[in-house]
């Protein structure tokens, strides 16, 4: 419904260099990018091409060596810590392929992260929590701990504590990639429900069926956005 | 944060084993607590308590001058009966000279001296005609009667023995004040917690004789006193020295704990520390954590845990303490210190903080990515 209309992520010229020693790698070169509300992205490529580099950076989890990224016409390069931490609490969630849960956890308390950070009312935090695990069919499993549960049982809670901030951007890093063919479709479709609710999906992925879900697939080799 | 889950994870996760050091730490600081006041007060009480203890195949045999004073008005006569009565070799003997005798004055005259307690001191006010009554701790202070006046002014010093112990006079009694048998305190000194029969006589042993047989032999010499008799001086002489070495064993064992106990719980808290999950703070970054609500983390996480283990250890802690305090002949209060407690108390904690910088450190160095990657 917001199609079209406001440009939400904007890289200039964005460059990531990694240097190990004597080794310096070029992650991403010159990357131009805009990518606007409510789009579903795909990025593609082969191991090694930069795509995670690139979804760490528009996640703000990691800095660009060069070049500027833009959030919501927002130059990031200025932020100082505190803002960025709200800005990664409020605008831009992430869902990692090894679900990165904290195991210790249970459900619940897994999902509420991103709200401990805000400073809500355990009664707000309460209300929210329950109805994004509604939404993924994760009730019955709320006081479980996270170790117990399967691969697809975990994204759903990983899915669930991106949600639960009201990110309008959601970034997921391979999401399918640690599960079985048919748990894989019931992630997409959920994560196709949510860009339909109007979120920002920027989605890497090996997987051509991911990439045939989105209605833009981007292509990276060697760090150059090869295919748009 | 959510201290509540942070404590239920150190105690069901890997972590419980550091909650098990960190309550060792915790016994180990109360050891020392204990073992040092336990050292101390030992240092204090021991020369008082009748004593009997083997020292390699040296005896010490010493009583104090209250025991010889009252049981036989010549103690230093039943020691040297001893001495010329066992084939023991024995070392010197000493006799200081008594307070009570009376304080030395600049005409080489006597006067009674009274030395009262500081329950005494709470009960009656003392009446002054002149200067303060307040004596005041470790100063050495006298309160001189109404008729001293005439010879003494106010923080003039008198002597009061021969040893030279000279002793400030903080103020004059109100004439004719009567504390205890109607009898006036006129010419008369008060001081305050002055032992009157601070005495000593010692006589060193050196035998390869049993305990039973030398304390036989002594009994045997010392029986025709009639009041020293058997029972009485093996409760003077022996009971409450085992008290004393109970005591000493206490306190040996108390301090044995500080040195492991603090090593490791040193360890504890830099185990705990370091090996938080970069992974999870990465994750808790991600998610909009601030930096400082990290640093928080760890501080609250070390600081929670070890309280915990303070609130667990805390009865073991006072059975302890109490035990020591027993076997000292002391009161709870006396034996503990709670300056000592504060103290060590503190000290842990700063070194607490000390060891998370360089964890802080490396949690502001990285980013969000740099540590989930970091499988830690």
């Amino acid at each position: 419904m917001f199609k079209g209309v406001i440009i939400i992520l904007k890289l200039n010229n964005i460059s990531k260099v990694f240097v190990e020693g004597y080794n310096v790698t070029n992650a991403l070169k010159d990357v131009n990018l805009t990518i606007e509300k409510g789009e579903m992205v795909s990025v593609m490529g082969p191991s090694g091409s930069g795509k995670s580099t690139l979804l760490n950076i528009i996640g703000l989890m990691d800095k660009p060596s060069y070049g500027e990224l833009y959030i919501n016409d927002e130059l990031i390069k200025n932020f100082k810590p505190d803002k960025l931490a709200r800005l990664r609490n409020k605008t831009v969630s992430f869902i990692f392929q090894e679900y990165n849960l904290l195991e210790c956890y249970n459900v619940y308390e897994n999902v509420e992260i991103p709200l401990r950070y805000r400073g809500m009312k355990v009664k707000q935090r309460k209300a929210l929590i329950e109805e994004a695990l509604k939404k993924l069919y994760m009730m019955d499993k709320i006081y479980s701990n996270v170790a117990k549960l399967s691969g697809g049982q975990k994204q759903r809670v990983a899915i669930a504590r991106a949600l639960v901030s009201g990110a309008e951007i959601i970034i997921a890093d391979e999401p399918t990639g640690a599960l079985d063919q048919e748990t894989g479709k019931e992630i997409m479709n959920l994560l196709r429900q949510l860009n339909k609710e109007g979120k920002t999906i920027i989605i890497v992925t090996h997987d051509p069926n991911v990439a045939a879900c989105c209605e833009r697939n981007i292509k990276i080799i060697d760090g150059v956005v090869y295919e748009d | 944060m959510n201290l509540r889950k942070d404590i239920k994870r150190a105690i069901f996760k890997k972590k419980f084993i550091y909650l098990l050091l960190c309550i060792q730490f915790c016994i180990s600081i109360t050891s020392a607590l204990v073992g040092y006041a336990a050292w101390e007060r030992h240092n204090k009480y021991k020369i008082i308590n009748n004593s009997f203890t083997k020292l390699s195949d040296t005896y010490e045999f010493t009583i104090s001058n209250d025991d010889i004073y009252n049981l036989t008005k010549s103690g230093e006569k039943i020691l040297k009966e001893i001495k010329a009565k066992t084939n023991y070799i024995l070392g010197t003997y000493k006799v200081e000279e008594k307070a009570e005798s009376g304080p030395y004055i600049k005409e080489d005259r006597y006067f009674t001296m009274i030395s009262i307690s500081s329950e005494f001191d709470k009960i009656y006010k003392l009446n002054l005609s002149e200067g303060k009554g307040n004596f005041q701790d470790g100063k050495k202070q006298v309160i001189a009667g109404y008729n001293l006046k005439e010879k003494y002014k106010l923080r003039d010093k008198v002597k009061v023995n021969s040893q030279g112990d000279e002793y400030e006079i903080i103020g004059f009694l109100a004439k004719d004040s009567v504390f205890i048998d109607n009898k006036s305190f006129n010419d008369t000194l008060v001081i305050k917690d002055y032992n009157l029969y601070n005495v000593f006589g010692h006589i060193y042993i050196q035998t390869k004789d049993d305990y039973k047989t030398v304390k036989n032999k002594i009994i045997k010499v010392t029986e025709k006193y009639g009041t020293l008799q058997f029972n009485k001086v093996d409760r003077l002489l022996f009971k409450e020295d085992l008290q004393a070495k109970e005591a000493l064993r206490d306190n040996l064992i108390l301090s044995i704990g500080i040195i492991i106990f603090s090593f490791s719980m040193f360890l504890c808290s830099l185990i705990i520390i370091i090996n938080q999950s970069k992974r999870d703070f990465g994750i808790r970054i991600a998610y909009g954590a601030k930096k400082i609500n990290l640093y928080c983390y760890i501080i609250g996480q070390v600081i929670f845990v070890y309280l915990v283990s303070m609130i667990l250890m805390c009865i073991p802690y006072f059975i302890a303490t109490k035990n020591c305090a027993n076997n000292m002949g002391m009161s709870f209060s006396d034996y503990f210190n709670i300056k000592y407690f504060g103290v060590i108390n503190l000290v842990i904690i700063s070194l607490i903080f000390v060891i998370s910088i360089p964890v802080m450190i490396k949690i502001h160095n990285l980013t969000p990515a740099d540590l989930i990657r970091n499988k830690e």
